[in-house]
C-alpha cells in the first residue's frame, strides 16, 4: 500500500467507530478524491460527506458551528496554503468555542503541498506557524505506522486540531518499520535505539531522519531515532532522558518556519540542566524557493559524522539548504 | 452545551392574532428592554465597567421581534453589539450586568465580556467581536441543528459594516448551497464607526443580492415593532417550512448620536458607536426621542395612553434599585 492508501483506510476505519460524522471539503467525492484521500468517507449511513463550494472561510466557521452544537465533523483541504483564508475562524472562533465548552470534535486535514514545483503560492510546508497563532493541536503526518496511530486517537475527539499529510509522500511505499515505542497522545514516536546520539525528526523529515540513523548505524553509530509529530504540547522527557544518556542531540526539521519545536526541547533541555551538544540542521528559509523548484532538504550525512566523531564541547548551527539546479 | 432548548418565547407563535394582548406584551418587552439599556448606560456613565459596550438603544423592535419569534429549539448568533439581544432573551439584568462585571457567578461566569457575550440557555450560542466571523458559524450551526433533526431555525445577526466582510458572502453562499434554515439579518444602522456607508462604500442593494442566490429577502423598518415582529415571525415560519437561508435587512437608528456646532462651521453629527451616551438619562426614559427614530416614540401612540403610563411604571419598578 501507499502512504495516501494507508491514511485512506484509518480515515474510515476511524469512521466505521463514529457513529455521526460531518466530512465536508472541495471535490472530496468525485474524481481522484484529493488524490485517493477521502476516498469512500461515507463506510456508513452516519456519516456524510459532501462537496462544498469554495469558501475556506465559511468552510472553517461552519465545523465550528457543529461543534459548538455538538456535532462531530471534518473539513479535507486541498493545499495547507488554501487555510490561510480561514485563518479568523481557527483562531478566534477557536477561541470563543473553547471559551464557550464546546464538545464537538473538528478537524482539518490539509494537503501539505511540499513538492516544490507548485510555484511561490505553495510554501506553507509547517503546522507550527497555525499552531502559535491558534494554539491548538497539530500532528504532521509523514510515517504510515504513526499516521495510523494518531488518526484512531485525534480524527474525531472533543476539540480542535489539524492532520496534516504530506503530499510529497503520497505515492511512496508505506514500508517503514513500525515504531519501537509508541505515544500517540504526546505526538513522539520512537523510530530506533542507540547510545551514539539523540536524533530528532519533526515536521515532515522523518525520511531524512531516518536514512541519516542508518548511516551513523553502519558507521557505528548507532543512535536513538526519535520523530515528533506533533508541534504544541509536546511531552519532552522521553527525548530529554535518551539526551541525557547519549549527550548529542541532531535536530532535524525541514519546515520553512521560523518557529520551530526544536528550538523549544532545547530551552527545556536547558531547564534540566541537561549537558549536551546539538546539532540542529534546519531548512535554510530564503527567497530562492519562491522559484519551482525540486524543494529537496538533504542532509549532508558525510558532514554529521564528522561532528559525531569530533571530541570537543561545541553547538553548532548549520542550515541546510535545497538543490535549486 | 448539547442538552439545552430555549423556552424563552414569551408568546407562542400562533397566537400572534390575540392582537391587543400581543401589543401589551410587545410593549412590555420593548419598555423593559429599553429602560434596561438605560440603567446599563447610566451604570457606563459612572465607569462601573471595564469592558467595553456597544449599547443598542433603538434597536429595540428588531431584537424582541426576533426573541419572541424564535422557537424553542431556535439558535441566535450576534456580533459586538449584542445587549438588545442578550437582554431580550434574558429577563434578569441583574446577570446581565455581573457579566460586565466579570462576576464568577454569572451565568457565564463573567469569562466573555461584552463584546463575545453568549447565553446558551437562551439559544445565543455564539457572539463574535470580529466582524462577519459569526456568520460561518451560524452556518454550522444551522447544520448542527438539522443533523439533529431539531425544529429550528437560526438566527444570525449583522451590520452594514460587517456584510462588507467577504464572510457574508460565503456564509450566503454555503448556507444556500446546504439548503439550512438561516435568517440572515442585517442591522442597518448607517454608521460603521465613525463611517456612514456613502462615506466608506458603494450602495449595496440586498433584495438584488437575495435574488442572485434565489431566496427571499424583507426589509422591515426598525422603528416599528409591530411590523418587525409580524415580519419576523412570517419569515421565521418561511424560512422553517421551505428549508432555505433568508435575508432581512432593518433599517434602524442607533440612538445616541448629537449634533454639535462649532463656531463658522455647519452643525455636524457625532454618531454614537460604543460607550456610555452622555446626553441620554434613565431619568428621562424611556423615549428618547419624541421621533419616528425611537421606536419606543411610535409605539407609546399605538397604545392607550393610561396602558402606556401602567407599562411604563411596572418595567421600572424592578430597575429603579440598580441606580440607587
Ligand atoms: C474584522 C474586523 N474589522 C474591524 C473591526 C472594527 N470594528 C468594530 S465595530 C465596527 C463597525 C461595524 O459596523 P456594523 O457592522 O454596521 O455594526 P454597528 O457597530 O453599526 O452596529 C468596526 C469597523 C472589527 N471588529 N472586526
Ligand atoms: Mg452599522
Amino acid at each position: 500500500m501507499t502512504f495516501v492508501e494507508i491514511i485512506n483506510a484509518a480515515i474510515r476505519e476511524r469512521l466505521a467507530r463514529a457513529d455521526r460524522v460531518v466530512c465536508f471539503g472541495q471535490n472530496i467525492t468525485v474524481a481522484s478524491c484529493l488524490s485517493g484521500l477521502t476516498r469512500d468517507l461515507a463506510v456508513h449511513a452516519g456519516i456524510e460527506a459532501i462537496n462544498t463550494p469554495n469558501c475556506e472561510n465559511a468552510m472553517a466557521g461552519f465545523g465550528f458551528g457543529l461543534m459548538l452544537e455538538g456535532v462531530d465533523s471534518i473539513f479535507f483541504v486541498k493545499q495547507l496554503d488554501f487555510l490561510l483564508l480561514a485563518a479568523d475562524q481557527m483562531v478566534n472562533t477557536w477561541n470563543m468555542a473553547r471559551q464557550a465548552g464546546a464538545t464537538g470534535s473538528f478537524t482539518i486535514v490539509p494537503i501539505v503541498v511540499d513538492s516544490g514545483f507548485e510555484g511561490p503560492q505553495s510554501r506553507l510546508n509547517n503546522l507550527a506557524d497555525f499552531c502559535s497563532l491558534g494554539d491548538f493541536e497539530a500532528y504532521a503526518l509523514s510515517d504510515a505506522n504513526a499516521a495510523e496511530t494518531i488518526i484512531a486517537r485525534h480524527l474525531v475527539a472533543p476539540g480542535f486540531r489539524l492532520l496534516a499529510p504530506s503530499q510529497r509522500l503520497f505515492r511512496s511505499a508505506a514500508d517503514q518499520e513500525a515504531p519501537e515505542g509508541i505515544d500517540g497522545e504526546a505526538g513522539i514516536f520512537k523510530l530506533a535505539s542507540g547510545d551514539a546520539a539523540t536524533v530528532v525528526a519533526f515536521n515532515f523529515a522523518w525520511p531524512q531522519a531516518r536514512s541519516l540513523r542508518a548511516v551513523l548505524a553502519a558507521a557505528g553509530h548507532p543512535a536513538d531515532l526519535f520523530g515528533v509529530a506533533a508541534v504544541n504540547r509536546i511531552d519532552w522527557t522521553a527525548i530529554a532522558e535518551s539526551v541525557a544518556r547519549t549527550g548529542r542531540l541532531i535536530l532535524i526539521d525541514d519546515s520553512r518556519s521560523m518557529n520551530r519545536p526544536g528550538e523549544r526541547l532545547r530551552s527545556a533541555l536547558a531547564d534540566r540542566g541537561i549537558a549536551h551538544r546539538a546539532l540542529p540542521l534546519y531548512r535554510r528559509i530564503d527567497r530562492r524557493d519562491l522559484s519551482p523548484n525540486p524543494d529537496r532538504f538533504v542532509l549532508d550525512e558525510a558532514a554529521v559524522l564528522e561532528w559525531i566523531a569530533r571530541s570537543e564541547f561545541s553547538v553548532t548551527d548549520r542550515t541546510i539548504g535545497h538543490a535549486h539546479g | 452545551m448539547e442538552a439545552f432548548e430555549t423556552s424563552k418565547s414569551p408568546l407562542a407563535r400562533d397566537s400572534i392574532e390575540q392582537a391587543g394582548e400581543v401589543m401589551e406584551t410587545l410593549a412590555w418587552e420593548m419598555l423593559r428592554l429599553r429602560l434596561s439599556m438605560l440603567v446599563v448606560n447610566e451604570l457606563v456613565k459612572r465607569r462601573a465597567f471595564q469592558v467595553p459596550i456597544h449599547l443598542a438603544l433603538g434597536h429595540e423592535a428588531v431584537a424582541v421581534a426576533v426573541s419572541m419569534a424564535m422557537g424553542a429549539h431556535d439558535r441566535l448568533l450576534l456580533t459586538h453589539r449584542n445587549i438588545h439581544y442578550n437582554i431580550a432573551r434574558n429577563a434578569d439584568l441583574a446577570a446581565e450586568i455581573a457579566e460586565y462585571r466579570l462576576e464568577r457567578d454569572a451565568p457565564g461566569g463573567g469569562r466573555f465580556g461584552a463584546m463575545n457575550l453568549i447565553a446558551p440557555e437562551n439559544g445565543i450560542v455564539y457572539t463574535s467581536s470580529i466582524l462577519g466571523n459569526c456568520l460561518p458559524v451560524a452556518v454550522g450551526v444551522a447544520k448542527g441543528r438539522a443533523v439533529k433533526q431539531a425544529d429550528a431555525v437560526t438566527f444570525a445577526v449583522t451590520g452594514d459594516g460587517a456584510l462588507e466582510e467577504g464572510a457574508f458572502y460565503e456564509a450566503l453562499m454555503m448556507a444556500t448551497s446546504l439548503r439550512l434554515p438561516l435568517i440572515f439579518l442585517v442591522e442597518n444602522n448607517d454608521w460603521s464607526m465613525y463611517t456612514r456607508v456613502a462615506e466608506r462604500r458603494c450602495a449595496l442593494d440586498l433584495q438584488r443580492l437575495a435574488e442572485a442566490f434565489a431566496i427571499p429577502f424583507r426589509r422591515l423598518s426598525g422603528d416599528d415593532a409591530e411590523a418587525c415582529l409580524k415580519g419576523m415571525t412570517a419569515l421565521r415560519a418561511d424560512v422553517a417550512e421551505a428549508q432555505r437561508p433568508a435575508i432581512v435587512e432593518v433599517t434602524l437608528a442607533t440612538l445616541g448620536d448629537r449634533e454639535v456646532t462649532e463656531e463658522g462651521k455647519p452643525p455636524r453629527t457625532i454618531n454614537y458607536h460604543h460607550g456610555g451616551a452622555a446626553h441620554i438619562s434613565y431619568e428621562a426614559g424611556p423615549i428618547i426621542e419624541e421621533s419616528e427614530r425611537d421606536p419606543l416614540y411610535r409605539l407609546s401612540g399605538r397604545l392607550p395612553a393610561e396602558t402606556w403610563r401602567r407599562l411604563v411604571a411596572e418595567a421600572r419598578a424592578p430597575l429603579d434599585g440598580f441606580l440607587a
